[in-house]
């Protein structure tokens, strides 16, 4: 079954219209060379059950929430089939997010199984310009109906978490939170990032590589929090950042909770 | 880094990271409002670490500042542009302001920067827009802000440049 839903509502103002795309339940659906901007939600959303999707060459700016969604957060628990999944999201520019909604991100996968995101173009975020989140943070799902398993590569981001200075902390140009096994975060170039963290490796994310990621002016800040009892082994692998990057422990000057 | 260079590893993933050359026209299709920001920021004279203020488009963030009397900031758009409007807001109080503005332009048949605008005193909080003449184009702006109080020194809360791509 295909779904692809755009909702319209009346302009809330002369900016911003309430319009939003989705897809749910959706195989085999190609985005491509659109421009969506000026909307009071997010570009698009690829919901419960989007699997086979391509997105690229398109354009979102100036957008409520994140470019592109992948996933839902109650989605944690579902099935294979429900699993939003197999999803490449490529040469995209997303730009603008978040001017009035300050978690806003510029792509984000919630509960994801094999997703690729490479060569995008993101920066002017409010919140994280890449966020991956898994929505329990103590249960390591890992192989459950598969989430993971995200390629984070050959993007640049920039000038993300731009609300840094309205009090908007605990986040970083790129970001993971959770385990997600068999996910690669590598080749990527982040400038200019407002955070003090260009690369985030938060809260149970173990069994994600961060290979070769290049930083300028930013931290690479990692969380060694592991819920307990861990069944798996910490195999995350040193950042490479040949140049400021660095690869350190930072729980201490981000607040992150240690035990 | 060793003198300012990157290494030549860094600079491949840097140079390979984002769009692929067939979509690297992307770059330049989302409207920019403000032509002078981080992303175009070239050169700066001494500035504190707030200098992001100055593009951040709120005046509650507070002042980019310097603790000098005359500072610069200089932004390399990437291309020609025209039709410009300058914008400059700042608070009009204390010891860090600005009591006068300009902005220069790069000209490379003369090699030299000359001035869009001479110095203009502003004496007030509101934001003070400038427009050149409509066909003035040029790729490198640089904003001079000063401050001739007894002691002053400048403070500056927005700074902004429209302009069409010639």
């Amino acid at each position: 079954m295909c779904e692809l839903t755009e909702v319209n509502k009346p302009r809330s103002s002369s900016e911003l219209t309430h319009v939003r795309t989705e897809l749910t339940n959706t195989r085999g659906i190609t985005f491509t060379n659109n421009t969506v901007r000026r909307r009071g939600s997010g570009g698009l959303q690829l919901l419960t059950g989007a699997e086979d999707v391509a997105v690229s060459g398109n354009h979102f700016h100036n957008l409520t929430a994140a470019g592109v969604i992948a996933g839902r957060w109650m989605d944690v628990h579902v099935n294979g089939a429900q699993r939003t999944r197999n999803v490449t999201i490529s040469n995209n520019v997303v730009a603008d997010t978040g001017d009035d909604f300050f978690p806003a991100t510029g792509i984000s996968l919630m509960n994801t199984y094999n997703v690729a995101v490479t060569h995008n173009l993101v920066y002017d975020t409010a919140f994280m310009g890449f966020h991956q989140r898994k929505a329990e943070e103590y249960s390591l799902l890992d192989g459950v109906d598969g989430i993971g398993k995200t390629t984070f590569s050959h993007n640049e981001v920039y000038n993300a978490t731009s609300n840094v200075s309205w009090g908007v902390h605990d986040s970083g140009a790129v970001y993971s939170f959770g385990s997600w096994p068999g996910s690669v975060v590598s080749h990527n170039y982040v400038h200019h990032a407002t955070s003090t963290a260009n690369y985030y490796s938060d809260n149970q994310s173990h069994q994600t590589r961060w290979d070769y990621n290049v930083g300028q002016g930013g931290r690479f800040d990692f969380s060694p929090v592991t819920a307990s009892p861990c069944p798996c082994t910490r195999r995350t692998t040193t950042p490479t950042s040949p140049t400021t990057g660095s690869a350190g422990p930072s729980t201490t000057a981000t607040g992150h909770r240690t035990w | 880094m060793t003198d300012g260079a990157w290494p030549a590893e860094a600079l491949t993933i840097m140079n390979q990271a984002g769009l692929e050359p067939a979509y690297a026209p992307l770059r330049w299709k989302v409207p920019r409002e403000n032509l002078a920001d981080h992303s175009t920021l070239a050169q700066r004279s001494a500035w504190d670490s707030g200098l992001g203020k100055l593009w951040d488009g709120v005046t509650e963030t507070g002042e980019a500042s310097s603790n000098t009397n005359e500072s610069w900031v200089q932004f390399d758009l990437g291309a020609d542009y025209e039709r410009f409007a300058f914008t400059i807001q700042q608070d009009n109080c204390c010891t860090w302001m600005t009591t006068h503005w300009k902005v220069q332009r790069w000209s490379a048949s003369q090699n030299a920067w000359i001035d869009i605008m001479p110095y203009q005193a502003i004496n007030t909080a509101a934001p003070v827009v400038y427009r050149p003449p409509a066909d003035l184009a040029t790729t490198n702006i640089r904003l001079y802000v000063r401050n001739s109080n007894q002691n002053g020194r400048v403070g500056v809360h927005e700074f902004s440049a429209t302009g069409v791509r010639k």
